[in-house]
């Protein structure tokens, strides 16, 4: 991908691009892959726990987005459309592989913070063990996260979306999804809360 | 405002998604109630931890998007226009759609006046060649030629012998 391809875009000039892309253009088409396919192969590897089936529902994601462009109505709701498709995939390809997140705790899957960086600007090796034995955890509890729970946590807290947008993707009512978040934010303390005391 | 309330109020603040209006009403919660502020403190500890984590953003590998590009240009076969499309149900609902006002324009056609006519004129032409000759309509009407038994009527031929 040329590194020249944009990361932000207005929405006029995000309406055009679609609708070219609608027309058949593929230089919009890879232009829109350009802008969102961090954003979605983000989304989806925090709700599969899984960088190698992030790769292939990005893939899916996106293939499906070319086959589909030219039903979308709305130009400006692309980006919803996009995470909707995505999180729809995500859910076919656990329906099929009839492999629940939840099982796949122990699997080889790579964990979601084996990634991170340490968030502190100390060295502190203490501290650096007790964060990545807290990242653990995090993972875990995103994992055996009912899936309506971690869908709108993911959004809201990962992807700093608005509650507004999250009801464009999820397509349920702003109290569901401000209670859920809640209840997952719960849960995520409650991990957290319990590892804590038993680290004392 | 209730503390359950306040609650789901405080995890939709850490998201900012709140008014003005709604942060200042748990605002005032928050300083009269210790527990409700003991639970904020909470959360917003979670919430910077959560923030660390969150920003940390994985880059799409870029063989993504070369598969992906290998699959939307590749060439169409020779023998394309011999793969179906994918079944879709809104094809299908059009396709029972068109099939039904095709035939239900058939059938109006194959029934129009004009031919519902010719037909009664026929059926009265019979009529009258058959009722107007007494001959034939007596062999209409008895059964004796359709050879069902114990309903034979007088045959009309032996009749015209036993006059003779």
């Amino acid at each position: 991908m040329p590194s020249s391809m944009p990361t932000e875009i207005s929405p006029d000039e995000l309406g055009k691009t679609v609708k070219g892309a609608q027309k058949g253009s593929s230089e919009d088409f890879h232009k829109l892959y350009s802008l969102y396919s961090k954003q979605i192969y983000n989304f989806v590897w925090r709700l599969v726990g899984s960088t190698e089936d992030a790769e292939d529902l990005t893939q899916e994601t996106f293939l499906k987005v070319h086959r589909e462009i030219r039903n979308l109505r709305q130009a400006g709701q692309f980006k919803f459309w996009l995470y909707r498709i995505a999180r729809n995939e995500v859910y076919q390809k656990q329906r099929r592989s009839k492999k629940k997140t939840e099982v796949s705790l122990d699997d080889s899957a790579i964990d979601y913070y084996d990634f991170l960086p340490h968030p502190s600007p100390d060295n502190d090796p203490e501290k650096q063990a007790l964060y990545r034995e807290l990242s653990q955890i995090m993972d875990q509890t995103l994992k055996t996260m009912a899936p309506k729970y971690r869908d709108v946590f993911v959004l809201a807290v990962f992807h700093k979306m608005s509650y507004e947008d999250i009801t464009k993707i999820v397509d349920r009512s702003l109290l569901s999804v401000k209670t859920d978040i809640y209840r997952a934010r719960l849960t995520v303390k409650d991990a957290l809360g319990r590892y804590m005391k038993k680290r004392k | 405002m209730e503390c359950e309330g306040v609650k789901v109020q405080v995890s939709t603040l850490l998201d900012a998604s709140l008014d003005v209006e709604q942060v200042k009403a748990m605002e005032q919660h928050l300083e009269s109630c210790p527990s409700c502020a003991r639970f904020y403190q909470e959360e917003l500890e979670v919430a910077h931890w959560l923030t660390d984590a969150g920003d940390f953003q994985l880059d799409p590998p870029p063989e993504i998007w070369q598969r992906i590009d290998s699959q939307i240009s590749a060439k169409p076969s020779r023998f394309g226009f011999l793969v179906f499309p994918r079944f879709d149900f809104r094809y299908a609902a059009a396709g029972l759609v068109i099939f039904a006002l095709v035939s239900l324009t058939l059938l109006t056609l194959s029934t129009s006046p004009q031919e519902n006519e010719l037909l009664l004129a026929e059926l009265e032409s019979y009529e009258l060649e058959v009722e107007g000759n007494p001959f034939l309509s007596r062999m209409k009407l008895t059964d004796t030629f359709l050879g069902l038994p114990g309903q034979a009527e007088e045959n009309p031929f032996d009749k015209w012998r036993s006059i003779q």
